[in-house]
């Protein structure tokens, strides 16, 4: 409530919505991929196998193992994303993650939710198309901390070169009856 | 009416009968009713409203002496008076009509003036503290309202409406010179006045065409038949549900059912949170999905020996993605939740 009204003309859709996705999606984006090559052309051998889309066949291990780094590093940081998403520019150490009971309650179990797909036999190859994963785990730490690197860099820069209350909301100086505003709702009452 | 009637109601201690009555209207300011007088056996007419409107009717004082310009002067004194302290100020008339079947107008002229009476109608205490919460969420609050200029600018003062600091030459106008103005004088005004006094229910339609023009959304409330138009006319019509006439309220969007403004504001900062919230899951839906688009084309270059693209996720851990672990963190973000 300390805050102006939205723009009601662009509504949720302005420049810092789409940039929000953009960068967070490369952000995202990039770790996974990276878990990927790691698994495959550097630590493997870079042998793709044949035919790995649709089954464990010959050579197939690497894949399977990559495509299990690919999947909990993805994971890791779409439920980590919940949580960066409650405030568009306050850094997620200074949130109370468990003030979202549900939130918090759904980040854990969802997490959770990553051990039974990769590791029950025949659930991970058959219908996952992945395999047991050990030291791979340590792409998905190296994930998290890249992602909360690139997150809160991208709030800080957010917070120290963003238009003040841009966002969500427009653009307003002091807010004392009468200002002028872009556009914003008034109230009018009657005794 | 029959002799005997009078006779019974005499026996019963009643002295007046009501005969007829000319209603209130807001561009009028005042009412009239009509009693028999079973006493003095004659027809007598009262008359309450607005001072100003009332003094033009009226001719003589009480005591049947001819008003002079000197003590009309010191009635309307006192009324600035009465009206400086938030007072609501009505001025009484009465009159012995002579006449029968006389018309509104004729009734309503050569009144002898009985006297004013000045009424405190409190605002409610959490009218200051939503007044600023308001101001602080970027809503400005005008006040637009039948009172006195001077009523009006006391009321505003003690809901916070107006501050000394953000108080202008026109921020508190009267109705008759907001209406003078043409749109292009009221657009060329740095800020619409921030409270208008004696208002009729055109007033307050300008007003809201006059924000409309500046590109802002209006929410009105009131309660009488007079708001209906303005209720209309405003994007979100708020009417009161218990003082409220029920004209208002088919006219408004929502019906407040404590006729209080706090309960507005409240409602402002839950569509707030909503709002919010909506914005933060679509934020998280769109990004995530961004990130598996990004992670899958990109994916579409490691080719096997074979030349077929090896795809980094399978389409059932897509699935799992978006609909396990992307939707119970959307669901957490209902507006229940901050």
């Amino acid at each position: 409530m300390h805050r102006p009204p939205h723009n009601v003309i662009s509504g949720v859709f302005n420049k810092e919505f789409a940039s929000d996705i953009l960068v967070y999606g490369l952000i995202m984006g990039a770790a996974p991929l990276l878990s990927f090559v790691i698994v495959v052309y550097i630590v493997g051998t870079g042998d793709l196998g044949t035919d790995c889309n649709h089954g464990l066949n010959l050579g197939c291990d690497t894949v399977y193992r990559a495509r299990a780094a690919v999947f909990a590093s993805l994971t890791v940081l779409i439920l980590l994303h919940a949580f960066e998403m409650k405030h568009s520019r306050r850094s997620i150490f200074t949130m109370n993650l468990l003030e979202n009971k549900p939130l918090f309650i759904s980040v854990v179990g969802g997490s959770l939710a990553l051990f039974p797909t990769i590791y029950i036999p025949k659930v991970n190859d058959t219908v996952f198309k992945m395999t047991d994963i050990t030291w791979e785990w340590g792409l998905c730490a190296a994930s998290i901390v890249w992602y909360i690197l690139g997150a809160e860099g991208y709030k800080f820069l957010k917070r120290r070169f963003g238009k003040k209350n841009e966002g969500i909301v427009v653009s307003v100086g002091k807010m004392s009856p009468g200002t002028e505003l872009s556009r914003n709702t008034t109230v009018e009452t009657l005794k | 009416m029959a002799q005997s009637e009078h006779l019974e109601n005499k026996k019963q201690g009643i002295r007046y009968i009501h005969i007829q009555e000319h209603h209130f209207d807001s561009t009028v300011k005042r009412m009239t009713v009509i009693y028999h007088d079973l006493d003095q056996n004659t027809k007598i007419a009262f008359m309450k409203g607005a001072p100003e409107r009332i003094l033009d009717a009226c001719l003589y004082n009480s005591q049947g002496d001819v008003l002079t310009d000197d003590a009309k002067n010191q009635v309307l004194r006192l009324m600035d008076r009465f009206a400086g302290e938030g007072l609501r100020v009505l001025a009484l008339a009465s009159k012995t009509l002579k006449e029968e079947n006389m018309s509104r107008d004729c009734v309503e002229s050569e009144m002898n003036l009985l006297g004013l009476v000045g009424i405190y109608d409190p605002p409610r205490l959490e009218s200051l503290p939503s007044v600023q919460e308001c101001q602080r969420a970027g809503i400005v609050v005008h006040m637009l309202t039948g009172d006195h200029i001077a009523t009006a600018t006391a009321i505003a003062k003690e809901v916070g409406i107006i501050t000394p600091s953000t108080q202008t030459r026109t921020s508190v106008i009267t109705a008759q010179e907001f209406d003078r103005m043409t749109d292009v004088e009221i657009d060329s005004l740095q800020n619409l006045p921030l409270v208008v006094a004696r208002c009729s229910p055109a007033t307050k339609v300008k007003m809201v065409k006059a924000i409309h023009r500046r590109g802002r959304l209006t929410a009105m409330t009131g309660d009488g038949v007079n708001d209906s138009p303005s209720l209309k006319a405003a994007d979100v019509g708020i009417a009161m549900g218990l003082a409220g006439s029920d004209v208002a309220r088919q006219a408004a969007e929502i019906v407040l059912a404590d006729d209080n403004f706090a309960t507005i504001v409240g409602a402002v900062e839950e569509g707030r949170r909503i709002f919010d919230n909506l914005v933060k899951f679509m934020l998280h839906l769109m990004s995530s999905n961004c990130a598996e688009v990004i992670v899958l084309v990109v994916g579409l270059a490691f080719m096997d020996a074979s030349g077929k693209p090896v795809y980094p996720l399978s389409p059932v851990q897509i699935l799992w993605e978006n609909l396990i672990t992307s939707a119970f963190p959307a669901f957490a973000y209902l507006p229940l939740f901050p």
